[in-house]
């Protein structure tokens, strides 16, 4: 092949250009520790990368989800053991009600069960941060409160008088997306910790007071109120089980984003991110031919005949 | 018999051919770079001896030739190669202008990889948008700000969305721009060449080769021929002639002209400006109802950004119409969803109170759209760049619906009966990255990203091929420039050589001086 000096020198410029082109790029990724600069660069591993972003958004949501459903299963279960410790005090104290023959002391201790009956409402009235946590959605008012005539209302409404079933619309159990369609109930609504109709908590108790006051037979008291508070106690207990079994789910959950977490980051980096080696080596090779197309560049396009003719 | 000065007339040819030939090189090495420039030889021949009817009858055998002529100054050149070029460098300029300009397009969309804290990629829009419907489902309380919270996160992704309808509508017109301008040059051209064709012609009349306006037409084709895929033809008559669409664009000293009218509908929308279709006109510029149909090179290229609308052509339209199908699948899931919710009850600025609603939209839809038919045409009102929050949301964010059952006035009491609760949040949430049966995601993030890796994947397959076509297209060039470039080390060996069949033509004069001498003036000198 003829070869011309626009011919050496056109294909000199094109390969210094392609030569500093690569050069650049490698810079281009040191300088940013990013592999993907441009969409075009690697579209297949833009999928990639995008699809471990959202996961790792996701996953963010659902670690943020997994901590405040934590807080309110917590706060719900110290609430519960609280009651728990409470109703078996009462259950202590009725024994000892029935045992006594004094109706001044069944006053007394009708007395004490009152200022625990009160301590239950406060305890039903537990916030998470400004929330209520067993007022179902109206999370922003006190569930528990008690009317003119004395009356409990939950959510407004009297306790003594829900006798209907709810549905569980009504009922209205807070639930947090924990995961990918995975909703988990984070507490328990008034109702189910109280009970409604004739047998909910407050009536029981106030009952229970109201026959103490009056001074009621030890038989009719044993009789009446032992089993009732022994089932309320009950109820309690199995309610705090069933909040420990959220708990270590809670506890899985989140040890298992955790670990989600560490691995989509390391797909994402994997796709996203150079390999420093490789790159600083990449780098100073294409740098290297780069010089070398200088250098030879230098020698194309000085010497001619006329060098060499006197 | 010969003549007497028959060898002075030999080596005269010799001197002024070498002359002559020297002037070649001189132009030559003048023009070593001259773009465009072909290299050009003096073609001789050697005269024979007289034959019948010349001046000189050679009657004697072995009578020499008469010296040496000049033919014709020839370029040295390949005409296929040309061909060649012009057809490689059509598409070559083709894919990279489309690379060029689909960049644009790709560069928008670049900052979905910049650091993962730090994107404002629409990826990230999505995922704040999620998570404020996150908290407002675990509050599901009147809490203002977690209202406020994805109200705002909404209208910041819908405004990204617009921000990118907008600046891919306005590349679309700056290309729109660009073919105008295409085609004043595409007329330049063909005037210029015209022109030079008849300089050609009447030049050559004379039997002369007009070698350097050639080079002039020639290096115009070959800048045409990256604008538009124009056929050229040359017939025996020395009629140049140009043709685009099987029309001419030059015929022989005739040209004709290309226009543009706005009448072609833009494929991104009705709703959009109509874009210029390229018209014949006649060559005082006056268009004509024939519409030019181009098929390659820059003109092309610019068109098939401009309208490219389907996955095998891979343009702004296409972009465009992608994110409008995002924008309409977004109102009508959310919407779908939201209707079935009731909002809060609150009391307006007036001091009125607004009781609990449903059936208010999140996204503000067009008239009469069925939300469970995404196939209804009302739809096709909704694009990227007119998506909006509802009116009613954005009166008061108390109208987004979070809960599915009615809940109770803010004023009556009943307050504490009925708050409503998340269950229509969560779905709302749920939709941003809804899986499928098949386990497959068909969010509105996964369709978003979708498009984002189609714009990759697009632009990748337009740098390669605009590489490779350029990389052919050179070789092309450098096997033009092999042949019809000038080595200046060539020359400078044609000069010596030149230079010394000049000194040889010389000293053959003094030869036949010499023998001259001898034969006028030593000879017949006999007893002087």
């Amino acid at each position: 092949m003829r070869i011309t000096n626009s011919m050496s020198i056109n294909r000199l410029v094109t390969n210094l250009n392609g030569g500093l082109n690569k050069t650049n790029n490698y810079y281009m990724q040191l300088s940013s520790n990013r592999r993907i600069v441009k969409l075009s660069d690697d579209p297949v591993g833009v999928l990639s990368s995008m699809t471990a972003r959202l996961n790792i958004r996701n996953l963010e949501r659902y670690q943020e989800s997994v901590r405040e459903a934590r807080s309110w299963v917590d706060e719900s279960e110290s609430a519960l053991r609280n009651m728990q410790e409470i109703f078996t005090s009462i259950f202590e104290n009725v024994i000892d009600a029935a045992g006594t023959k004094n109706d001044d002391d069944k006053a007394n201790i009708g007395t004490y069960i009152e200022k625990m009956r009160d301590q239950l409402q406060q305890i039903l009235n537990t916030t998470v941060g400004d929330k209520y946590i067993f007022a179902g959605f109206n999370t922003t008012n006190a569930p528990f409160e008690k009317d003119a005539n004395g009356k409990m209302l939950y959510n407004g409404l009297d306790l003594s008088d829900m006798s209907v079933d709810v549905t569980d619309e009504e009922k209205q159990v807070m639930s947090f997306e924990i995961g990918y369609d995975i909703f988990m109930d984070v507490t328990f609504t008034g109702i189910d910790i109280a009970g409604r109709g004739e047998n909910n908590m407050f009536k029981i108790l106030d009952d229970l007071v109201n026959d103490l006051n009056n001074g009621i037979s030890n038989e009719d008291l044993s009789k009446n109120y032992l089993s009732k508070i022994e089932s309320l106690r009950n109820r309690m207990s199995t309610l705090t089980v069933e909040v420990g079994t959220r708990t270590n789910k809670l506890d899985l959950m989140d040890q298992r984003y955790e670990e989600d977490a560490i691995n989509y980051e390391a797909i994402r980096t994997s796709i996203e991110d150079i390999d420093q080696a490789e790159t600083i080596m990449k780098m100073k090779l294409s740098e290297t031919i780069y010089k070398q197309a200088l250098a030879v560049g230098a020698k194309i396009i000085q010497p001619t005949l006329m060098d060499f003719l006197r | 018999m010969r003549s007497t000065f028959y060898g002075l007339e030999i080596a005269k040819t010799g001197v002024m051919i070498s002359r002559n030939e020297l002037d070649i090189t001189s132009h030559n090495i003048s023009n070593a770079d001259t773009i465009g420039y072909t290299r050009q030889r003096l073609y001789t021949q050697g005269i024979p001896a007289a034959k019948n009817g010349a001046f000189l009858k050679p009657d004697i055998l072995g009578m020499s030739g008469k010296g040496v002529a000049a033919i014709t100054v020839e370029q040295i050149r390949n005409p296929f190669l040309d061909y060649q070029y012009r057809k490689e460098n059509a598409t070559a300029t083709n894919w990279s202008i489309k690379d060029q300009y689909f960049g644009y397009v790709e560069s928008l969309f670049n900052n979905e990889l910049d650091d993962i804290d730090i994107s404002t990629g629409m990826s990230s829009l999505f995922a704040n948008f999620y998570s404020s419907l996150d908290k407002l489902s675990q509050g599901a309380t009147p809490d203002l700000e977690i209202r406020a919270n994805v109200k705002n996160s909404a209208e910041k992704l819908l405004e990204s969305m617009q921000y990118y309808y907008n600046r891919l509508v306005d590349q679309q017109d700056t290309l729109d721009k660009t073919i105008e301008v295409t085609v004043e040059q595409i007329n330049d051209y063909a005037k210029q060449i015209a022109a030079l064709n008849e300089q050609i012609f009447s030049y050559e009349l004379s039997g002369q080769k007009a070698n350097d306006l050639r080079d002039q037409r020639n290096l115009l084709m070959d800048q045409l021929s990256g604008l538009a895929d124009v056929t050229y033809d040359e017939d025996a008559n020395g009629y140049y002639s140009v043709r685009l669409d099987d029309r001419f664009l030059v015929r022989h000293t005739q040209y004709n002209q290309l226009g543009v009218d706005k009448t072609l509908d833009n494929p991104a929308g009705n709703t959009l400006n109509k874009l210029n279709e390229v018209y014949w006109a006649n060559s005082d510029g006056t268009l004509t109802t024939k519409k030019v149909s181009i098929n390659d090179g820059a003109l092309k290229g610019y068109m098939q950004i401009r309208d490219g609308n389907s996955e095998g052509e891979y343009g702004i339209p296409l972009v465009i119409n992608q994110l409008n199908d995002l924008a309409r699948m977004m109102v009508r899931e959310m919407n779908q969803v939201h209707q079935k919710g009731w909002t809060m009850s609150y009391v307006d600025d007036a001091g009125n109170v607004v009781p609990s609603k449903t059936g208010v939209d999140f996204f503000e839809q067009p008239a009469g759209a069925d939300v469970t038919d995404a196939s209804d045409p009302a739809w096709q009102a909704i694009t990227a760049g007119n998506i909006s929050i509802s009116q009613a949301i954005k009166d008061s964010v108390y109208n987004i619906a979070a809960s599915d059952v009615q809940v109770g006035d803010p004023t009556t009491g009943d307050e504490n009966e009925k708050k409503g609760n998340n269950v229509i949040a969560l779905q709302l949430g749920q939709l941003l990255s809804r899986k499928d049966d098949a386990g497959n995601s068909v969010g509105f993030n996964s369709v978003y990203a979708e498009i984002v890796v189609g714009i990759g994947t697009a632009q990748d397959h337009f740098g390669k091929l605009a590489e490779s076509q350029t990389i052919v297209a050179n070789q092309v060039e450098e096997q033009r420039q092999s042949i019809s470039g000038v080595s200046l080390d060539e020359e400078m060996t044609d000069m010596i050589r030149f230079s010394h069949a000049f000194n040889a033509a010389s000293r053959m004069i003094s030869a036949m001086d010499e023998q001259l001498e001898t034969l006028i003036n030593k000879m017949g000198r006999v007893g002087l």
